[in-house]
This record gives C-alpha cells, structure tokens and sequence, in this order.
C-alpha cells in the first residue's frame, strides 16, 4: 500500500514538489513562533529570585563627567540621598544601585582566561532586605565589609556553578578586571525580568565611599509599605529635586516596568503568532483546495479501485495518507533543517527541552491541519460511484 | 480580446467559488501584512507634519572621543555641538536640544509621567507645528531662561481638562511652568520630534552643561534643498577636524556624523556597513519576498489545480490556433485581476485595522493612514505578487498538448 502510495506522489512529482515546499515553509515558521512562546512560557514559570511589588525605583540623572573631582561631588550627593529617602515613615528599606531589574542594560564584567562573563550589580547595604534577597549559602554585605581591604561580593548560583563547579565558592576570589571574593551565594538572579533566562550575576559591595573603587550609582530603589501611592512619589520627588536641584529624578513602580518590559517583549511574537496562524490556515485552505481539484481529477482511477471492491474506508484512508505523506516529506525536510542548530551547538539560550518540544509541537500542528484539510476531499472521493466513472472512458 | 479575458476570468471565478475564496484570502491576508507594514515605515520616516522637511533636516546623533585610555561613544553634548554645529556654510537654520527623558506632574494625586524635550527657539522655525492654541516660546523666552513650556494636546486634556491653557500654570518636577502654546500630538514613532512638553534649552544652562562634549543632546542642521545635503555633511566633517585639533590633548580620534534620521538608524544598527541605507531597503525588500514566499506558493499551487480543471479549454483553444503566448497573457491577466481585486479588499481592511490601532494607543499617539503612497506600494505590490503567482502556473498551462488536454478534460 504505502509502496503504492509512493509511486502515486512520485507520478505527479511536478505538483508535490510545490506543496512539499509549502509545507516546509508552514513548518519553519510555526516552529520559530512556537520555539519563541514554549522559550518565553518556560522562563516565566521560573523563580524571579527577588520580590518586585511595593518597591520605587528612582532614576538619578547627573551630568557625567571623567573628572574624578565631579565624581566625588556626584558620589556624596547620591550618599545623602540614599540617607534622606530612608528617613520617610512609607520607606522600610532604601538601596542605590546602577540599573534597575527589569531592563536590558547591564554592565559586564569577564575572566578573559577562562571565558566566563557575568553581570555586575552594585548593591549597597540593604539591596537584599529592599528586593528580599535570600543568600542560601555565605551570608550577605554587613557594615564591617566597609573597612575590608578586598572586594567582598555575593553571586548567584549560575556564577557559582560556571566558575566553581561543585566547589563551594564561599572564600574563594573571581577574577574580573580586578579580583572579587565571595562571602555568599543567592539563587538565580534574573535580572532583566520573567522572560529572560538565568544569567551569571554578581552582586559587588558598594560602600558609596570613594570613585576610585566604587561607581556613583544610578538608581535608588525603595521598599515601601503595602497600599503606598504615586501620591508618595510626589513627595519623594520634590525632596530629592530640593537636595539635589542639579540632578534630575523620575520615579517609577518596579512592578510597573515590569509591565512595560513585558509588553515590548510579547508584543513582537504575538504579532508574529498572529500572521504565523493566518498562514497556515491558508495552507490548510491551499491544501484542501488542491486534494478536491486532485479527486475531481482522478475521478477514473477512484472509480476502477471501487470497481474492483476497494471499500469506502479504504479511499477515503487513501486519499488522507497521501495528503499525511506529501506533508512528511516536507516536514522531514524542515526537522533535517532545524535539527542542524544543536547538531552544530548553536543552541544560543534555548535549552534542548524547549528545542524539541517545539519540534514535536509543529509537527503534530502541520499534520493536524494536513488532517483537516483532507477530510473534505476524502469524502467526495468516497462519493464517486464505480458507473459514473467507468463510464467516463 | 480584453474584454473576453476578463469574462472568462470572471465565469471562471464563479464557477469554482471556493478556489476564488481560498485564493482572495491568501492575497488579501498577504497584501494586509505588506501594505500594514509599509503603513508604518512611511509613518516613521516619511515627510509628515511636524517634520514636513524631514528629508533634508540632518541631525548629530552621536560622537565618539577616542583617548589614550578611554573611548565614550555617547550622545554629543552641548559644548561638541556649539562648537560643530552653528552656523554651517550652506545650512539655513541649527538647532541644539536634549533627547528627552521622563518627568512627571501630579494631577489629583495622581501621577501623569510626561516626556520633556528641551529645545531652542530655531526649532519651531524648522519644524511645522500645528498649534491649537497660543504660539511656540520664542528667542527672548530662551534666551531669559523663563521658564516657559509648550505643551500637546494629550497633556492638556489631561492635566487641564481639555480647557484652553494657554497663559496657565503647570507644575512639573517641582517647578512652576508658563505655557505660552498646545500643539497637536507628535506620535512616539516620530522619534525626533517626539514628546509631551517642550521647554527652552537655556534652563539647563549650567556651567557643567556647558562644558560638556557627550550628554544628552542632539543636533538638528536644516538644508535648504536635498542636492545640499553632501556639502553641508563635508562641512560638518571639517568642523569635527577642527574640534579634534583643538582638543588634541584629550582625544586622538573624534567621530560624529550630520545625517538624515533613517542614515541614524542604520548606521545605529551596524549591520548593513557601507551599503548603508540602500542596504537597508535591500534588506527590507528581501524579509517582504521571504515573507511572501508561503503565500505564493499557496497561490502557485491552487493556481494550478484550476489550470488542471480548465485543460479541456485550454485544448479547445490550442485547437483552434491559440499561441502559448496568448494563453500565458490571458492566464496572467485573471491572475492579475485577482490580485488587484485582493489588494483593493486589503486597503479597506487595513484602513479600518489602522483605525483601530490608531484607537487602541498601542503607539502612542500615532495616526497610521492608508495614504496614497501606501496604497501605491500596495497596488505595485499587488502586481508583484499577481505576476510572481501567476507566470509558473501560466507556463504549466501553455505547455499543455492539445491532444491529450481534449481526452484528458473531465466531466
């Protein structure tokens, strides 16, 4: 039967070439938006590692400058300020860091030697208790660490695992551009957000002291009471504005950057899920359109096979499978392209699940459409009558 | 001999409704994404109030100083610009302002975050602002530093309730503003233009500001004619030159560049290289091909199923002496009837589509209109697609023998 079947495809090769194709290109498309979601969904569904609701993050905007005696400057402002904001009745917990969780720009730091990069987070001394920060082994920054003579810092477990191992990191020094020792190490720190996947994180000590090691922050983050206002933003503004009238500040809801990452992320792939839908809906309109045209053809051949005793089931079974292996082909060929990223390990961020779950995924959502689109066409075959098309000749 | 092309097309797409139907969703759906597309880029960068003169306003979006132990690849400041940007040979008008950055008002305890650009007085002159109401600050405002703002018409309906504001007062980040004019909304994608407020540059006049060669600012030079724009580009270049010797202490090495928005971009985006914009339509033009690739092919593919259906016509006809090349013509021609039916359905749609996007704020404040150049591009489009679709099947067709076309017609 299936030998059959395969002489009959390979006769009309001309026609199947065009809808192998077809089919190929139905499936690159479906498995890039379904490997994208599947990605997205995977990584949303992982812990965060810190707490983002009820806290402020306030953006300082300062003229920079490469004149160290303008970096003291900027450095005591931002240290009186960090001071001042705490004392608010609303704040629980005031921290200065550079870039805020929840957006793309990082500052990185590498081990040239042995080819690990990792994110560097400035973290004064209460980042942990304003974004709830749980240190699972080590411990977190104290006050003493200020008169340390190395770099104290905390890293996350990804860091942890890509540098040491199965060591324990605890005491042991990174070297970046200059050294780091590690006194504790958090779960996975994903800083750009839910979507993202874990990236190596460092969290380095900042006593706000001097230029010389340490870098002026950017951003002041502030753990609020529950039910805190924008009418509390007001407040804080206009006292920050009065310290600092140089320097120019907007505050923002973590949560609320959350939201507007999430958005600019997702929006590209719903998009792109949307035409991707359209498409292969019109294949499967394509598909069906070309099977009728293809049974209204065979009319004679369909009709001699009844003739001869072929039952109903048997034709209509006939008619899907063809339709099922015209699909394989090009499924086959899209899975023999596909397959050939993590052949060559070029994987890039998505893990080997996610890859072949969305390979399986497209292919069962091509041949399901290849499914539907057959059921039409395979009942007007059914429906020829062995005289009708005998008769023909 | 048209006019019997076009009955036939016509029986002919009545008689397989079906075929017609699958073949008009795959155009209109195809064209919709084109033609939405198309929508959009021409919103960014085409001419459009305010920005009438965009195709020859060149803009200073970045420099980079090259020193013995640093490199900052920045926005230019304002002590760069005033010394690269004033007064170029050839240039009509310059113009310094900042990038814009969030900043906020309170209204009824409520926050409304407004995006505040800082500008000086040349700016109204060389862009085409539609005021509603008042009129722009002018070079006696800028050059007293008052504190002065010009606002959009969101913003006045938000924070004054829709009342006339002119001559009235808006706090915005602590301080106390005069606005002298609303004008209508610039959308977001209009990146240049863009923003809630408009203040005087001279209010962040410090001595800091002042000094500086990268920050936060732009450059915008106005050119009187397009054929222009090369010599005030190499001016600009030798400004530059002349910067970097005088600077020579500091930096080895300065670059920037006076350049059109779209040039900013891709530029910007590092990937195209010297092929630069032409690259850039080059790339764009090939992503809408790959994109169509599906679509034609579907096309391709029902295209011939009908041929298969007509062989018996088309037998007749070779009987009678038809050429292959009328065949081709007249296969062609329905093709391209369809498609032009199609795309005419996929402006109506994408005009009503548009409205809603317009309406739903995804883009903020952009009014995305099917114009003529969109609809244009949607027809050249269309005709692209109607022939791409239509030539392989059409060859298929006129290579039919008669013969067995005769024998082998059903029904």
């Amino acid at each position: 039967m299936t030998r059959h079947l395969l002489k009959l495809i390979w006769n009309r090769k001309k026609s199947n070439v065009l809808l192998i194709l077809e089919v190929f290109g139905s499936f690159l498309a479906l498995f890039f938006i379904s490997l994208m979601s599947l990605h997205y969904t995977d990584n949303f569904r992982q812990p965060l590692g810190y707490e983002y609701r009820n806290v402020i993050s306030v953006d300082m905007n300062y003229a920079r400058s490469l004149d160290p005696a303008d970096g003291e400057r900027n450095m005591l402002q931002a240290r009186e300020l960090l001071r001042a904001v705490d004392q608010f009745p609303e704040v629980e917990a005031a921290a200065a860091t550079f870039f805020p969780p929840f957006t793309s720009s990082g500052w990185w730091d590498d081990d040239t030697d042995r080819q690990i990069q990792w994110q560097m987070v400035p973290a004064t001394l209460d980042l942990d208790k304003v974004l709830d920060l749980h240190v699972a082994e080590g411990r977190w920054f104290e006050q003493a660490d200020e008169a340390l003579d190395w770099r104290p810092v905390v890293i996350n477990r990804e860091l942890a695992e890509a540098y040491f191992g199965d060591e324990s990191p605890l005491g042991k020094y990174i070297h970046g551009h200059t050294d780091y020792r590690v006194v504790g190490v958090v779960p996975s720190f994903r800083k750009k957000g839910d979507l993202s996947v874990a990236e190596n994180i460092m969290l380095m000590f900042s006593p706000m002291r001097d230029v010389e090691n340490d870098i002026v922050p950017q951003t002041l983050l502030l753990r609020v009471r529950p039910g805190t206002s924008a009418v509390f933003e007001e407040k804080l503004l206009a006292r920050l504005k009065q310290l600092a009238p140089d320097w120019s500040f907007a505050a923002e809801f973590l949560a609320a950057i959350r939201e507007r990452a999430l958005r600019d992320t997702l929006m590209p792939v719903t998009i792109g899920a949307i035409i991707v839908g359209f498409l292969i809906v019109m294949v499967a309109f394509g598909l069906t359109g070309v099977m009728w045209q293809n049974v209204t053809q065979r009319t004679m051949e369909i009709g001699l096979r009844r003739a001869q005793g072929a039952s109903v089931r048997s034709i209509f079974r006939q008619i899907l499978t063809e339709l099922l292996v015209i699909c394989s082909f090009g499924l086959l060929l899209g899975v023999i392209v596909i397959i050939q990223f993590p052949l060559l390990d070029q994987l890039g961020e998505f893990s080997l699940r996610i890859y072949s779950l969305s390979i399986i995924l497209s292919v069962l959502v091509i041949l399901g459409f290849a499914v539907l689109s057959g059921l039409y066409p395979g009942w007007l075959a059914t429906r020829i009558q062995p005289a009708e098309a005998l008769h023909h000749e | 001999m048209w006019k019997n092309y076009l009955k036939i097309a016509f029986k002919v797409f009545l008689r397989r409704k079906f075929f017609t139907f699958i073949s008009l969703f795959a155009i209109v759906f195809t064209l919709l994404v084109l033609i939405l597309t198309s929508s959009v880029l021409d919103h960014m960068l085409g001419n459009h109030p305010p920005e009438s003169r965009f195709n020859r306003i060149l803009g200073v979006f970045r420099v980079q100083l090259f020193g013995e132990q640093m490199f900052i690849n920045s926005s230019p400041g304002y002590a760069f610009l005033e010394s690269c940007l004033r007064d170029l040979p050839g240039a009509a008008a310059d113009c310094i302002l900042t990038e814009g950055r969030e900043s906020n008002a309170y209204i009824n305890q409520a926050k409304l975050p407004l995006n505040i650009k800082h500008t000086e007085a040349s700016f109204w002159d060389m862009m085409d602002f539609e005021f509603l109401e008042g009129g722009p600050f002018g070079p006696e405002d800028v050059r007293q530093a008052r504190h002065v703002i010009v606002i959009n018409e969101a913003t006045r309906d938000q924070y004054f309730g829709g009342e006339p504001a002119t001559g009235k007062f808006m706090d915005l980040d602590g301080r106390r503003f005069r606005v002298t004019g609303v004008v209508a909304n610039v959308s977001r994608l209009r990146n240049v233009c863009f923003a809630d407020v408009w203040a005087p540059l001279s209010l962040l006049l410090t001595d800091t500001f002042r000094a500086q060669n990268f920050g936060s600012c732009r450059g915008l030079i106005l050119v009187p004619d397009p054929a222009d724009i090369p010599m005030v580009k190499q001016e600009f270049a030798a400004r530059v030159r002349l910067f970097q010797e005088a600077n020579a202490k500091e930096y080895n090495r300065v670059e920037s560049w006076a350049e059109l928005y779209l040039e900013s971009i891709v530029r910007e985006s590092g990937s195209f290289g010297k092929a630069g914009v032409t690259g850039f339509f080059v790339i764009i033009f090939f992503m809408m091909v790959l994109f169509m690739f599906i679509p034609t092919l579907n096309l391709v593919n029902i295209n011939i199923s009908r041929i298969m259906e007509r062989e018996s016509e088309i037998g007749v006809r070779k009987a009678f002496g038809a050429s292959s090349r009328a065949l081709v013509v007249q296969f062609v021609t329905e093709n391209v009837l369809l498609t032009l039916t199609g795309g005419l359905v996929a402006v109506v749609l994408a005009f009503f589509l548009l409205q809603a996007i317009n309406d739903s704020g995804l883009l903020p404040y952009a009014q995305l209109t099917v114009n003529w150049r969109v609809i244009l591009a949607g027809l050249a489009l269309a005709l692209f697609f109607g022939m791409m679709s239509g030539v392989y099947p059409a060859w298929r067709m006129s290579r039919l023998h008669p013969a067995q076309a005769l024998r082998g017609g059903e029904r």
